[in-house]
């Protein structure tokens, strides 16, 4: 395990480089890329946590910061509904394989897996705002001003950004759940004389979870670029809105600092993700291979 | 295990249903029942009828003719971006699968890296480089499919390569070169077309959503993401403007993905089921 942590740490270090590096090379070849400076001076500011100053005078790492307070807690409400209603339905479908409902949830978790998250947003303000009343339309009330406030103002996009990813969480609990049920250790179990339902929650349910968390892994850094681009359609001042105005007004000292920000943000979820999925398995905890 | 929701009746409505708008779109350069560039204010945000018959937008623009040359760009920016991710991604898949361990751990890494790079900030980048467009679009996606198709090349092989399904090929009696051609071939490759139809479904939603956020195709022409940004501004008054080209998006991204799913679970019971359920 500790060799695999610092393999996987390594991995995120020399992947993030590279793509500061790509961003430092794109945008210093770029009109008024000049200002960035040379790459190991850029990062060594970097990593000192120095970001330099935004075209309008201000701090980058200020503004990078004060969006952040939008972004990550949007992007961990994301990834908290799509696990929950990613699982809920998966094992709601596998309950009874080949069943209606069963066939029902995979058609919708099909139809919801192809849906663009920020037409969903368009959808869930037009059904949950403009048509219910329920909920803000947009736009984000700050959490020093009233937390419960910031934290509706956060609920549909990050509705938004969930969906299709539970969707497809979903069908791949459910497949794992399907072949749990008849996989040869479970038979066994059940040879040996366990009921079929305590055969199916000890052996086959764990071992699901599992899968379902190896497989869930990439979509935590999808789940983060997915919230930059559904912060737009609710007018939320997050890192995606701050990266989009800053490439729309040129301001290529700003767009590099928050893209570094956001690679390190998806890169270091992956890392982190890939850890905890990896410790979670006991028959894989103990060893170093990949 | 997607053997399990293996369904050829669904396979042939998808199949059509992707023919069909793709019809749409590419009719679209011959011919639109209103030219998208002549703008009647007078008659703007018109509900659907007998003269327009998905309404107006609130420039006086048939929202038809707008939708099929949205779809048109959806495949025509998915569709190249497709090229450019086989075309360095499969010899990619080839080299890691054909070239021997070596070159199997170089391909496997820059894949391993290019999964971590998203399309969003490739797509930033181009635009502040080159200014905003769809070929900047075209280049950023393709980036991104590069690795799933090089990964889906390498891992068809090793499918197709499994012990016992040559195995059997030999029983029946084929010689090595025979049981390539006859055997292995159309399983790679079919292996390879469902990863490329995958993607380009997943090119048709980035193209969108990227065209959405300003990061690709520029008016006057347009796309899906541009009409679902145009309609924001309209969506209490005029729903219709939201839901038309979102349904198209949805329904050509499912589609696709159906398509995909169908093509890999047919090539997969070809090579004896058996590696589908691991």
């Amino acid at each position: 395990m500790l060799w695999f942590a610092l393999r996987k740490l390594a991995a995120f270090a020399a992947t993030v480089l590279v793509t500061l590096w790509l961003i430092h090379a794109l945008l210093a070849a770029g009109a008024g890329g000049q200002a960035l400076g040379g790459f190991g001076g850029w990062l060594g500011h970097l990593l000192l946590g120095d970001f330099g100053v935004a075209a309008d005078g201000q701090g980058i790492g200020g503004l990078v910061a004060a969006r952040l307070a939008v972004t990550v807690p949007l992007a961990l409400l994301a990834m908290l509904l799509a696990a929950l209603i990613g699982a809920g339905l998966g094992l709601l479908a596998a309950r009874r394989p080949g069943r209606l409902l069963d066939h029902a949830l995979t058609a919708l978790a099909e139809i919801a897996g192809a849906t663009p998250s920020f037409w969903l947003g368009m959808v869930l303000v037009a059904i949950f705002a403009t048509g219910l009343h329920w909920l803000p339309t947009g736009g984000f009330v700050p959490w020093q001003r009233h937390a419960g406030g910031a934290l509706l103002s956060l609920l549909l996009p990050a509705l938004a950004v969930a969906l299709p990813v539970a969707a497809t969480l979903a069908l791949g609990i459910r497949d794992a759940v399907a072949a749990g049920r008849s996989a040869p250790y479970v038979l066994t179990a059940q040879a040996r004389g366990i009921a079929a339902e305590d055969g199916f929650r000890h052996e086959a349910l764990p071992a699901a979870a599992l899968t379902g968390l190896d497989a869930a892994v990439p979509h935590a850094a999808a789940i983060i670029v997915g919230t930059v681009i559904v912060e737009n359609v609710f007018y939320l001042p997050g890192l995606g809105r701050l990266i989009l105005d800053a490439a729309a007004a040129r301001d290529l000292g700003l767009v590099a600092g928050a893209l570094a920000v956001l690679i390190l943000l998806t890169s270091g979820t992956t890392f982190l993700t890939q850890l905890g999925s990896r410790w979670a398995d006991p028959r894989r905890r103990g060893q170093d291979a990949a | 295990m997607s053997a399990l929701r293996h369904d050829p009746p669904a396979l042939r409505i998808a199949i059509v249903a992707a023919l069909l708008f793709l019809l749409l779109g590419f009719l679209s350069i011959l011919w639109t029942p209103y030219p998208v560039t002549s703008l009647d204010v007078a008659a703007a945000l018109q509900d659907p009828g007998g003269a327009h018959w998905l309404g107006t937008d609130e420039l006086g623009r048939d929202v038809l003719s707008l939708l099929m040359k949205g779809i048109l760009t959806s495949f025509v920016v998915a569709g190249v971006a497709v090229a450019i991710g086989a075309l360095l991604g499969v010899p990619l898949g080839l080299a890691a699968a054909l070239l021997g361990p070596y070159a199997e751990l170089g391909a496997t890494g820059v894949s391993g890296y290019l999964l971590t790079l998203p399309a969003f900030v490739l797509a930033v980048l181009f635009a502040c480089l080159f200014g905003p467009s769809a070929a900047t679009l075209m280049v950023a996606i393709g980036i991104a499919n590069i690795a799933p198709l090089a990964l889906a090349t390498r891992d068809a092989i090793r499918t197709a390569a499994a012990p016992d399904y040559v195995a059997a090929g030999r029983l029946a009696g084929g010689s090595g070169l025979d049981l390539a051609r006859r055997h292995m071939l159309p399983t790679i490759l079919r292996l390879i077309l469902a990863q490329a139809i995958a993607q380009l479904a997943v090119g048709v939603l980035a193209e969108a959503t990227l065209s959405y956020v300003g990061l690709g195709t520029q008016p006057p022409a347009t796309s899906l993401g541009l009409l679902l940004a145009d309609a924001q501004a309209y969506a209490a008054g005029r729903p219709g403007l939201l839901f038309v080209p979102g349904l198209a998006l949805l329904l050509i991204a499912l589609a696709l993905t159906i398509v995909s799913r169908e093509i890999r679970a047919a090539a997969g019971d070809t090579t004896g089921g058996a590696h589908g359920a691991a």
